[in-house]
């Protein structure tokens, strides 16, 4: 009898196909919790743990453990918004890419669990007057945030020859690496975390809090927009959106009626349903911080099979008082091709190398704030030029990268910058100090936004209060990464949990 | 508008995004495949799922960059008339000059380039197999919990 993972025996009652919906519909909750992410599904089971009647709304589809696959074009179009082409804008222009299903970001994202570092919870709690926001207060929100997402190291049987060489890289400049900390149960290495994991290993939302909401009582309303909040007053009161397809095709609209709101649509959509829903407060959609990452490809004489092994089983945290972290993932080669220069037979002599390709990326906490702007069809577009501190710190970051690479043993590097494609050794190194300053040929994506709804302690530096409420707005709460008060240089999924587990005590204790 | 993300690509459209595939596709080194059309069909499967102003924009783009070789290669010539070598040199221009017109190519090249290599001959041709590996792994995962009790 062939053997399944537990995964593929999770059952998701009480969920509606909101694409197979026509017309108008009205729904009815305590509770309505819109997204389906780290935060929004964290929200939800705490709340229906709470005794709340929760609906959950997702505008993606669900898609079970078992359907997922490793073809980037399908998965791509079934998982990310847009297809993963939104774009960041500003100079340089960054790529950025989130999920749009349920589990949302936790279904596509690497599995990086690490904790907000002490530096940036102190800045949080003693700077900015967030009351218990410290790492004694935040400690046992992360212990159970790491016990809701099953953290854990990879077992040394999931390295693959990338793994290796990344080690090998670090050790020969005598740099630490830290083990990573993954939301996995007994990951096996196939890495295929960015499209799904098909093994079911990767604990994202899908298979941890959206199911124990749903089995606990919880509603889910797939393919569900929001569009707005319905105000009684100053007191929120519901939301009404639009019911889509697949694509994003209209079908039908719908409204909830709920006495409380969470927004957890992510960095992006949460202010623009604020911007839309009339909270004109000026901090709404300010504060953007983005996370750039840059990539730099090693070409290495042996053949590394670099899609053979578990993804960023380390990282290098050694820099990141610098706000510089450096890792390594492997691509498919179709997403890596895009990133090689050159068309045609110039692209086929480098993509020929692929078996012999490392890809390692530096990510950069930025200083510079972005912000959300509504377009003229109303939706929101994410603006952020990257200031000379940062430009600094990406070629202070990628040169380090490159350095890593070499010190691995590769022959030649690929850098990110379209202006200096080309590293031949290590004496190549200084010419990225010496690169001008350009920002248009800078290649960046990231997948961390954060901060456009931020808590604060009075309306005029956030969007949120101490608690992620809405100021000057009654039941209305966020919970997704638009409340984090900076750049906290890590990957946000644990910091996202742990702070919505913080606020949702907070709002529960409110409404008694 | 009900329905606007499923208008369907015009033929002039497909034409333009026809010749540049050819244009785009990598060539030598092992990558010869004759999948040109597989690779287009991929491309119009994905445009549904675009941004709406990507879905409107996209075709505008494709239709300036069918009338470009006369100002850019001062070539009195279509770019769907142009040889792919011609094509590709156009494209590689375009895209120094920066601006929309090399975001267009920057957009159309991840597109060819995604949906050819990810094409199961050309895997093959690299000997990549990560759907092989994946069911493996799948089984092997059930194994390791099994026997561990977890």
């Amino acid at each position: 009898m062939t053997r399944l993972p537990p995964e593929y025996a999770i059952t998701y009652p009480n969920v509606t196909d909101g694409s197979s919906l026509d017309g108008d519909r009205t729904f009815d909750a305590d509770a309505v919790v819109v997204g389906t992410g780290a935060g929004g599904a964290t929200a939800a089971a705490r709340l229906r743990a709470a005794g709340r009647d929760v609906l959950m709304l997702e505008e993606g589809g669900l898609h079970r453990v078992d359907s997922f696959e490793t073809d980037p074009s399908t998965m791509i179009r079934r998982l990310y918004r847009d297809a993963g082409t939104a774009m960041i804008l500003g100079r340089p222009p960054i790529i950025f890419a989130e999920g749009r299903c349920v589990g949302g970001s936790t279904v596509i994202n690497g599995g990086m669990s690490w904790r907000t570092p002490e530096r940036v919870l102190t800045h949080w709690e003693a700077d900015l007057g967030l009351d218990a926001t410290g790492p004694r207060e935040m400690e046992r929100f992360f212990d159970e945030a790491e016990r809701i997402l099953h953290v854990e190291s990879n077992h040394e049987d999931t390295y693959g020859k990338n793994t290796h060489l990344f080690l090998r890289g670090a050790a020969a400049l005598g740099w630490p690496v830290a083990r990573a900390p993954r939301n996995m149960r007994r990951c096996v290495g196939l890495n295929n975390c960015a499209l799904g994991c098909p093994t079911g290993a990767k604990q994202g939302m899908h298979v941890t809090e959206v199911p124990r909401a749903l089995h606990a009582g919880a509603a889910l309303l797939t393919h569900a927009r929001v569009m707005k909040v319905l105000w009684k007053g100053s007191r929120a009161a519901g939301v009404t959106g639009r019911l889509v397809d697949d694509a994003g095709r209209r079908r039908g609209r719908f409204t909830v009626r709920a006495k409380l709101v969470v927004l957890a649509a992510g960095a992006r959509h949460t202010p623009g349903i604020l911007r839309r829903s009339r909270v004109r407060a000026r901090p709404v959609g300010r504060g953007l911080h983005t996370h750039p990452n840059a990539k730099c490809v090693g070409v290495f004489a042996e053949r590394i099979d670099p899609w053979i092994g578990a993804h960023q089983a380390f990282h290098i945290h050694h820099f990141l008082d610098e706000g510089i972290l450096i890792g390594y993932a492997a691509i498919p080669p179709g997403l890596l091709a895009a990133a090689m220069p050159g068309l045609g037979p110039e692209n086929a002599e480098r993509m020929a190398l692929y078996n012999h390709m490392l890809t390692a990326a530096t990510l950069v906490e930025d200083e510079t704030e972005g912000r959300i702007v509504m377009g003229p069809d109303r939706e929101p577009y994410m603006v952020q030029t990257l200031g000379d501190a940062d430009i600094e710190r990406l070629h202070r970051g990628v040169m380090l990268t490159a350095q890593l690479l070499f010190a691995a043993g590769a022959r030649q590097v690929f850098t990110p910058f379209a202006d200096l494609p080309t590293l031949d050794g290590p004496g190549d190194l200084a010419r990225i100090a010496a690169r001008p300053r350009t920002r248009d040929t800078i290649e960046l994506m990231t997948v961390h936004i954060m901060g456009t709804a931020r808590m604060a302690k009075d309306s005029s530096r956030g969007a949120t209060d101490a608690t992620g409420a809405v100021f000057d707005a009654k039941g209305l709460v966020v919970a997704d990464a638009s409340v984090l008060p900076s750049s906290i240089g890590v990957n946000p999924q644990e910091t996202i949990i742990a702070m919505t587990l913080r606020n949702c005590e907070r709002w529960i204790e409110a409404s008694h | 508008m009900p329905g606007d993300a499923a208008r369907p690509l015009s033929a002039g459209t497909v034409r333009i995004l026809r010749a540049a595939v050819a244009a785009i596709r990598p060539r030598g080194h092992g990558f010869d495949q004759p999948i040109d059309d597989d690779v287009l069909r991929a491309i119009v499967t994905f445009f549904p799922f675009l941004p709406a102003p990507m879905r409107f924009a996209f075709p505008v783009g494709l239709r300036l960059l069918e009338l470009g070789p006369p100002v850019v290669m001062r070539r009195f010539a279509r770019f769907t008339r142009l040889s792919a070598d011609d094509g590709r040199a156009y494209l590689e221009r375009l895209q120094a000059m920066g601006g929309p017109f090399a975001a267009l190519v920057l957009g159309l090249r991840t597109l060819v380039l995604l949906n050819f290599y990810q094409h199961p001959q050309v895997l093959g041709a690299l000997e990549v197999d990560w759907g092989g590996r994946a069911a493996t792994l799948t089984r092997r995962r059930a194994a390791l919990l099994e026997g561990s009790g977890r």
